[in-house]
């Protein structure tokens, strides 16, 4: 036990001063900001409950989802029509980090405390021009480019949350490795610090060509072969307990 | 320090007056030690035997991860699709279709072509799916929306993804055709589901082989209101996003892991 209280009972016919009451209600004062484990039972487990979502919580979380149905992207007809219509998000092959879906993905959010969030995200991607030959099979896969993805918190981005390929060597035209070809998906999953105050989380991409041209044939196809994400979510989760 | 608390000094009067005003100061009514607040305590002063357990073992009798058995050696390819491919119409997939033809439907690799959904369940074994029992768990749709006890459950599949199996063209597969995974659960009548958000698409040219990681964070809204959920599980087809195509090549897998992660949480705002 940190804290005795009472110091000393008053017995029967004692007298007691300003000094003895002092004495013995200060150190009671004073302990008030420094209760440690100590100072509570066991009984506590049992007596909290954790049943109401808005106030008996444990974590905090930020989660946003959005579903696109890729089915019908297999021409660059409906791939343009989608990205008119604002149904699928467009990444620009240039080569510069560039926030996924910002007004889905990115998220601002204060945190009190700070301490560790994971932050959790994936995402449907693809290539617009995914159909260059026209026989059966056909004859060109019509990749396009390497993506890497990643977090970028506070306008940084974190170098160890980010995934993907941009080794040239390990790859060849149909036989991809890493996050790169047709159409694919992946998923981040990071956990970091994050000291108290306002941040924000966006997803980013990079939409890379690693040669002068776009990696794929006829070379006479327009070289700004730009990706499209679909289906996303994010879940932005606050540990601190 | 929330009490605040006035010494006595020399001279003050020590009467009834005096003391309960100084009583009352340290633990009057939302006062003093009645009103302590998170900042008054010391860091970690709640550890594990103070705090209530955040996840009730009850709820998950089956744990919160399931394997795939490293005992089976290979699979049957998926040749399951969700649509049709021969036809060079724009395909419409069935989301929420599932493959309940024979065998053991929707679990494990068909023995024949068709449409819909399979659970995964390496080599057909029902007991090794790609899936976990739990609850049921209700779920109430008010706001903030909760799932028994917890704001939601996040879940996290990844499947091996070990050879394309071909039929006709190349060993890596068509134009348009992929491998499409996605994670799906049950109420407590039997009905399946499909997130719909969480459906990921893999063409073969983007994986040959590798891991095909999907998530979602299940909410209350996806179960509906007082529905209840009691199991989660992975789904696994091919499909095509346009192209036309008369094979149907399918992924072999290997390995899979399924977990489930129950949150209870507010908002971060």
């Amino acid at each position: 036990m940190a804290l005795k209280f009472p110091r000393r009972r008053v017995r029967n016919s004692e007298t007691h001063n300003i000094q003895d009451m002092n004495d013995a209600i200060l150190p009671a004062v004073e302990e008030m900001g420094r209760l440690n484990e100590h100072n509570f039972s066991d009984d506590m487990q049992a007596q909290l409950t954790l049943t109401n979502m808005s106030t008996d919580v444990a974590f905090n979380i930020i989660q946003e989802g959005y579903f696109v149905d890729v089915s019908d992207k297999g021409t660059e007809a409906n791939v343009d029509a989608a990205w008119t219509a604002g149904t699928l998000f467009r990444l620009p092959q240039d080569g510069r980090w560039t926030p996924i879906w910002p007004e889905k993905l990115t998220k601002t959010f204060s945190s009190r405390d700070g301490g560790m969030f994971r932050l959790v995200s994936g995402a449907q991607w693809g290539s617009e021009r995914i159909v260059v030959g026209v026989a059966t099979p056909m004859t060109h896969p019509g990749i396009s480019s390497y993506i890497r993805l990643g977090f970028r918190v506070d306008g940084s981005i974190i170098p160890d949350s980010i995934i993907g390929d941009q080794d040239y060597a390990s790859s060849h035209k149909i036989m991809e490795k890493g996050l790169c070809g047709q159409i694919g998906s992946f998923l981040a999953d990071f956990t970091m610090y994050l000291h108290p105050g306002s941040h924000t989380v966006e997803v980013v991409a990079q939409n890379v060509f690693l040669k002068d041209s776009a990696r794929r044939t006829p070379t006479t196809d327009a070289p700004a072969v730009d990706l499209y994400f679909g289906s996303a979510e994010i879940l932005i989760w606050e540990m601190h307990r | 320090m929330p009490i605040d608390y006035d010494p006595l000094e020399e001279g003050d009067a020590l009467n009834a007056a005096s003391v309960n005003s100084r009583l009352t100061a340290a633990g009057g009514a939302g006062q003093g030690v009645n009103n302590l607040s998170q900042a008054d305590l010391e860091r970690r002063a709640l550890r594990q035997e103070h705090l209530p357990r955040i996840i009730t073992a009850s709820d998950f009798p089956n744990g919160l991860v399931k394997l795939a058995p490293i005992t089976v050696v290979n699979s049957s390819p998926y040749i399951n699709t969700l649509n049709t491919l021969a036809t060079g119409a724009v395909p419409v997939p069935g989301y929420q279709t599932f493959d309940l033809g024979a065998p053991n439907g929707p679990y494990g690799p068909p023995a024949a072509a068709a449409t819909g959904w399979r659970i995964i369940a390496d080599s057909n074994i029902t007991a090794n799916a790609a899936e976990i029992t739990f609850g049921p768990l209700t779920a109430l749709t008010a706001s903030p929306g909760s799932i028994g006890n917890y704001r939601g459950i996040l879940i996290r599949l990844g499947v091996s993804l070990m050879e394309i199996g071909h039929t006709g063209h190349g060993p890596w597969g068509e134009e348009g055709i992929a491998v499409v995974v996605g994670i799906g659960w049950e109420d407590q009548l039997g009905n399946r589901s499909v997130i719909e958000r969480s459906v990921r698409w893999f063409n073969y040219h983007s994986t040959v082989k590798g891991s095909l990681d999907v998530f979602t964070f299940i909410k209350a809204e996806d179960i509906g209101n007082t529905n209840q959920i009691n199991k989660i599980f992975g789904v696994i087809s091919s499909a095509s996003w346009g192209a036309t195509s008369v094979n149907y090549d399918s992924p072999v897998i290997r390995y899979y892991n399924i977990d489930i992660i129950p949150i209870r949480a507010g908002s971060l705002e």
